[in-house]
This record gives structure tokens, sequence and C-alpha cells, in this order.
């Protein structure tokens, strides 16, 4: 490397000088461009702008855990087991009118937090981790079962929470509806027949391919055709219950939410 | 009567009270350096180095009030001039357009043969090497070799640690490295110099060498 440094020493190119009555001509350019100085945004100003980035940063993890909250209990995921079949119905299933908001609010925080110059980070490098934060935070808040605690507490403190009430009836309430798939508990098998219960807690009769053999107690994942009470199933895939179990337990909260809450008028 | 000159806290706060003119007083303090500095990153094009300066200072003025006095004006300078002349290599890259020519090559400033041909030749070289680096690469370079900053004046120009300065320098020489061996197009670029410096200073002898 000695070699190197002396060869970069000695190609030092020489400058020539700036004409004369440069800054003259600089001086010119502000004068005629009407340049002025920027006035500093003031520290409390700086300091609002990082206060409402935090809380902007936060209220965009609370929604981001709602749309993976969302997005799991609504049961499209499940369609996502039968390969691209259905990918077109899972996008239309995603929870769009809270993915905007979630994404605007995590673009606010970053800009915000990078404007009150508390933070030296480039705002790449701060949006990233904003949505990092917000998205992988989110989702393995959504994983813990902590929606599901919280869901419960509100059933157990019906009308002391009524914003967040509000927000349980209006979120994450209902259960896939799709005229080609269906998901229940098998509660009876006779003769290639099977007799689900959905998440829902309605009854449909399933006739299952001769293929496929079931078992009462397990819980079906199935794609086919059919009406509201009779189904005839192509493909038959069996869930892991400790996986499934979930929906069962999420749309009985709902059920009971719906009665004490709101006088059983809500959206089955 | 000589008036003492004002330190550069003091002009800042003088032109922030309106002014004007004490904002000359600090562009002649730093404009050479600034214009050496971008002179010798941009390739030696005079033309692009004089249009950045010009937009530097412009910066300068405009920013004028985020200056905090308690840090070297030079760096703040510098670090203008750094993000002036990023965005003006992005936008000859975006046109495509290219750097230098032949003819500006061969005119570079103190190409004197009278200094020794075969060190000018080397110093070509170097300098087409450094064209071909990563500007990233080539601006610490500068930084470092030609502007003689030192690691800590780098790392306040380029808003990082003098630990990062550290392994920039390393990976930039050893991007050097590659691109002078690439060049010279053998293992050893160094042999390659002095045996072209050798040839170019004795022709006759190593012609006849050949020959036999």
């Amino acid at each position: 490397m000695d070699k190197l440094d002396k060869l970069l020493r000695a190609a030092k190119p020489s400058v020539p000088d700036l004409p004369e009555g440069f800054s003259r001509s600089v001086m010119n350019q502000i004068e005629q461009e009407k340049l002025v100085i920027r006035a500093v945004p003031a520290a409390a100003h700086s300091r609002l702008f990082f206060i409402i980035g935090f809380f902007a940063l936060v209220a965009s993890l609370l929604l981001f855990n709602y749309n993976s909250y969302e997005l799991r209990m609504n049961g499209s995921l499940e369609l996502l087991f039968f390969g691209l079949k259905f990918f077109g119905d899972f996008i239309s299933l995603l929870p769009w009118d809270l993915i905007v908001p979630s994404l605007a609010l995590s673009t606010l925080s970053a800009w915000m937090l990078w404007k009150s110059g508390f933070l030296k980070i480039g705002i790449t490098g701060l949006t990233i981790v904003s949505f990092l934060f917000t998205g992988i935070g989110g989702t393995a808040i959504a994983a813990t079962g902590f929606n599901e605690q919280i869901e419960a507490g509100i059933i157990e403190r019906e009308g002391q929470m009524p914003w967040l009430t509000l927000f349980h009836n209006t979120r994450a309430r209902e259960f896939i509806h799709h005229p080609n798939f269906k998901m229940g508990k098998v509660e009876t098998v006779i003769n290639g027949k099977a007799l689900i219960v959905t998440p829902h807690g309605d009854k449909i009769s399933i006739q299952i391919p001769s293929s496929s053999q079931v078992k009462v107690g397990q819980v079906l994942r199935l794609s086919g055709e059919g009406s509201a009470t009779e189904f005839i199933a192509q493909n038959v895939h069996i869930c892991n219950p400790n996986r499934v179990n979930r929906y069962f337990n999420h749309m009985a909260h709902h059920e009971k939410m719906m009665k004490s809450c709101c006088m059983g008028k809500g959206k089955k | 009567m000589n008036k003492p000159s004002k330190s550069d806290a003091e002009l800042v706060v003088s032109i922030l009270a309106a002014n004007k003119d004490d904002f000359a007083v600090l562009m002649e303090r730093y404009q050479q350096r600034i214009f050496s500095y971008l002179y010798r990153f941009l390739y030696q094009n005079k033309e692009a180095a004089l249009d950045v300066t010009q937009n530097v200072f412009s910066k300068v003025y405009e920013n004028l009030g985020s200056f905090d006095t308690k840090f070297p004006m030079q760096s703040w300078i510098y670090r203008i001039a750094h993000n002036e002349a990023a965005n003006y290599l992005r936008t000859i890259s975006r046109r495509k357009e290219s750097h230098m020519d032949d003819d500006q090559w061969s005119s570079i400033p103190g190409s004197d043969l009278s200094n020794g041909y075969e060190q000018e030749e080397n110093r070509k070289l170097v300098l087409r090497a450094l064209e071909k680096i990563d500007p990233k690469y080539r601006e610490i370079l500068v930084l470092s070799y030609f502007e003689e900053k030192s690691y800590k004046e780098i790392a306040e120009i380029l808003d990082t640690s003098t630990n990062t300065v550290g392994t920039l320098i390393r990976r930039a020489k050893k991007q050097m490295e590659k691109t002078l061996n690439s060049m010279v197009g053998r293992a050893d670029w160094f042999t390659q110099i002095i045996f072209r410096s050798f040839l170019i200073v004795f022709p006759t002898h190593f012609q006849s060498k050949l020959r036999s």
C-alpha cells in the first residue's frame, strides 16, 4: 500500500485559480434569485414534531397489529393453502382500509421524526426502521394472542371502554364466506357425508371425496362447490387443531360480545 | 488602518443581522479551498467545479440560519459541497454524460515535460484509475490525499465516524489497486509503471533488447 500512497500523493492535480470576481458573481446570483436565509425551526417546534412523530409511529404500530390480527382471524390465510387458486379472493380480503392508513401513518411519522432534527440518521434508514418496527412489531404482537386477551378484557368490562368495543365490533368480526371454500369441525360422519360446524356456528353437510377419510373432531379445510347447507368437496385438508381453533374461539367471543354490547343487532 | 478580521462565528452573526456584504468576506475565505476540492473530485472539470462551487455558496447562504457556530465552518461548507457534488454526479450519470474527454486529459495542468515524462505518465494513470473507481471512494481519496484532510475532518464532512473513514480509505485503496491492475493488464502494476518509465526514458536500450 505504501507504493500506492506515494503514487496518489504524487498524482495530486494542480488546481486553476478561481476567476476574478467569483464572489461578486455569487453575490449577484443571490441578489438576482432573491435568495433568503431560511428560518430555522424553533426548538419547541422540533420537539413537537418529534412527539407527534413518535405517537404517529405508535399509532401505526397499533394499526399494523390490527392488520395482522384481522388477516389472521378472517380466515383469508386459509385460502392460500390451496395454492394460487383463491389468490384473487385473498387479495380482496386484505384489510386495505387499515393497511393504507397504517402505511400513511408510518410515512408521516418517519417524515416528522426526520424533520424534527433530533435524529441524525437518514430518512431512508428511518423509514425502513419505522416500517420494520410497525410491521414486524405488529405482526409479532398479533401472533402472541395479545389481541385475544384485549378482546376478552373488553368483553369482561363491557361498556367501560366504548370506543374500543366499537372498534372490536367493527373489525375482525367475520370469518370468510366463500362459495367454493368451507372450513369447520366434524360433528358426525355417515356414509361418506360429514356434518361440519363452521366458526360461525352454522352446520353444513359435506360430501367427502371417496379418496379422503375424516373423523369426528377433526377440523377440515375444503374446496369445492355447493350451497349454504350442502357442499360437494373436491379437496380436503385436515388442519392442525392447535392452529385453527383460534377461529372458533374468536367467533365465539364475537357472538358473546355482539349479544352483550349490541343487543344482538350486530352482523353475524 | 487595518480592521482586525472577524472570526467565522462573528461573520455569521453579522450576516444574520442583515450585513450581506460580510457573506462575500466569508466566501472569499473558503471559495478557493472548496473549488479545489470540487475540481479534484469532479474529474478536473473546471466548468463543473465552478458551477457546483457557485451552488455550494448559494446553499451556504440559504442555510446559514441553521449553522451551529460551535462547529467548524470549514467542515460544514465541505459537507454542503459533498452533497452538491453528489447531486451533480447523479445528474450527469442520469444524462450518461462522460466526465472528461481525451483532450481534457491531455490538458491536465502540470503536464510539464521538464518534470519528468515518466512521472507525468504515472500521474495520468493514477488519475484515470481514480476516474474509474466508485465516486464515494474517489471522494475519500481526494479528501485524504489531495486535500490532505485528517480522518476527523473527513468524518465531519461526510457525517460519519473516523472508524468508517478508515474503512472507506482502505477499501478505496483496494479498489484503486484492482483498477490499476486491470488498466495495466498485469498483476504487478507497480512493476509495470516502473517498466513503462524506463521504456520512456531509455527507449533505444529496450528496443535493442527486444530485437535481440
